[in-house]
């Protein structure tokens, strides 16, 4: 089914747009939320069959879906950038790794488990946690933690594999649950 | 315009819901995919359709052709109004023909500006093939497309699928009973239990099929195929026995592959 705009979903959807413009570390929550409801949420929520019945290849629905974010958190971005804290360098970079980790990682889990926001969060959520866990763990792993990003190159690689992982799953996967 | 299965297998857990179907559709005619429930009719559908990808073998279609699926009664937001979908296809199939969905929604009684949830079953199906037939998409493919249909819209439904299949588009259409098309019907596979049991032009199937008593001896040159009721479906030119017709023909293929 196409996705429904009902005056709910309208509203959330602005808010999403006003939150994403807001500097500061909530910006990860709200980009966590808005990656979660592109392709992964038509995945998990079996609406994949109405769009590939339209003249869509699964690349293009994937290319598509994540410009769709992309463009979205850049714009906002750009836009809170200049309206809140010009003083400071925008960060393209750090939230784009943090969409493309989160945007694929989603994406995995609802193709394999079809489960839309529990284990994403779960992942963010050990993320968030990760400092608290062990001193010597944490200094490995927010290297190229999406959050911490302490080596950004790493971090961005980490990403793109994440995201590549889930590009080939869902063009060339066969275990479709939708 | 073709769109071919080659040995393709589609496992939904342990069931292989399409087994080792190698099956060829063209333009030209209106091809029937028909079996039970269950059969693997849809699946195969969502298989041409590019839905899904088959665990084995191959889909070829050319590239670049331009495909199109219409579920049995739509499968759209409640919400949405018919409008609202119309502009979609026209933003997404560039022959979209918009003369020709006004014209199949006005014989379907649907009004342009109508909330889909308020159509009813028929008014849905017909509502979705009229999208798919302005599209002028090179596949067209149907599922069970008259099922909700009265006799009247069956027969107008199936003059616009033969229109559209004389205009070199291929038409593939599912359903569970072949009557329906006895007539209009150019290509016919016929699945069971996800095997295809059958596959050939309508005419050359006709010709080449006769229904035996089944107490008569039957001379071993020709191919028992299976029972019908009380007679047996064999393959032969020869004039024996009597004219089959395709369901009782798509009926031998389907016991035959069962006893």
């Amino acid at each position: 089914m196409i996705c429904e705009t009902s005056g709910r979903k309208r509203a959330a959807g602005l808010f999403l747009i006003f939150a994403l413009m807001i500097p500061g570390s909530m910006k990860f929550l709200f980009i966590f939320a808005l990656s979660a409801r592109l392709l992964p949420a038509l995945v998990a929520e079996k609406k994949m069959r109405f769009f590939l019945s339209l003249p869509f290849s699964r690349t293009e629905l994937f290319i598509y879906s994540f410009l769709l974010g992309f463009s979205l958190i850049f714009t906002t971005n750009a836009i809170g950038w200049a309206l809140f804290d010009s003083g400071s360098s925008p960060e393209f970079l750090k939230y784009f790794i943090f969409y493309a980790f989160y945007f694929g990682m989603t994406l995995i889990y609802a193709l394999k488990i079809g489960s839309m926001m529990l284990l994403p969060m779960l992942t963010l959520l050990f993320d968030l946690i990760s400092p608290f866990v062990a001193t010597e763990f944490f200094a490995v792993y927010s290297q190229f933690s999406p959050i911490y990003q302490q080596n950004q190159p790493l971090a961005l690689a980490v990403s793109v594999a994440v995201l590549a992982i889930s590009y080939a799953m869902f063009v060339f996967g066969r275990g479709e649950k939708w | 315009m073709v769109i071919s299965l080659e040995n393709a297998v589609k496992i939904f857990g342990k069931t292989r819901v399409v087994d080792d179907v190698t099956v060829k559709f063209r333009s030209g005619n209106i091809s029937v995919v028909v079996g039970d429930h269950g059969a693997g009719k849809r699946t195969l559908l969502r298989l041409l359709a590019g839905e899904l990808k088959p665990d084995s073998g191959k889909v070829i279609a050319k590239p670049g052709t331009s495909k199109g699926f219409s579920y049995e009664n739509g499968d759209f937001s409640p919400k949405l109004k018919t409008a609202d979908l119309c502009t979609v296809w026209m933003l997404l199939y560039k022959n979209f023909d918009i003369k020709i969905f006004r014209s199949m929604l006005a014989e379907g009684g649907i009004a342009e500006n109508s909330r889909f949830s308020h159509l009813s079953n028929a008014q849905k199906s017909w509502f979705s093939a009229s999208l798919l037939i302005a599209s002028n998409a090179d596949i067209m493919i149907f599922d069970e497309p008259l099922k909700y249909f009265d006799s009247e819209m069956k027969i107008r439904f199936l003059e616009i699928l033969d229109n559209a299949a004389k205009q070199d588009k291929t038409v593939i259409v599912s359903s569970n009973e072949i009557v329906d098309f006895e007539k209009s019907a150019g290509f016919v596979a016929a699945l069971s239990n996800g095997n295809l049991v059958l596959s050939g032009e309508t005419e050359t199937l006709l010709a080449s099929h006769r229904l035996m008593p089944g107490a008569s001896t039957i001379s071993p040159d020709f191919k028992v195929i299976g029972p019908v009721l009380n007679e047996r479906l064999v393959e032969t030119t020869d004039e024996v026995g009597r004219n089959a017709t395709l369901k009782e023909i798509v009926l031998g293929y389907v016991n035959g592959s069962s006893s």
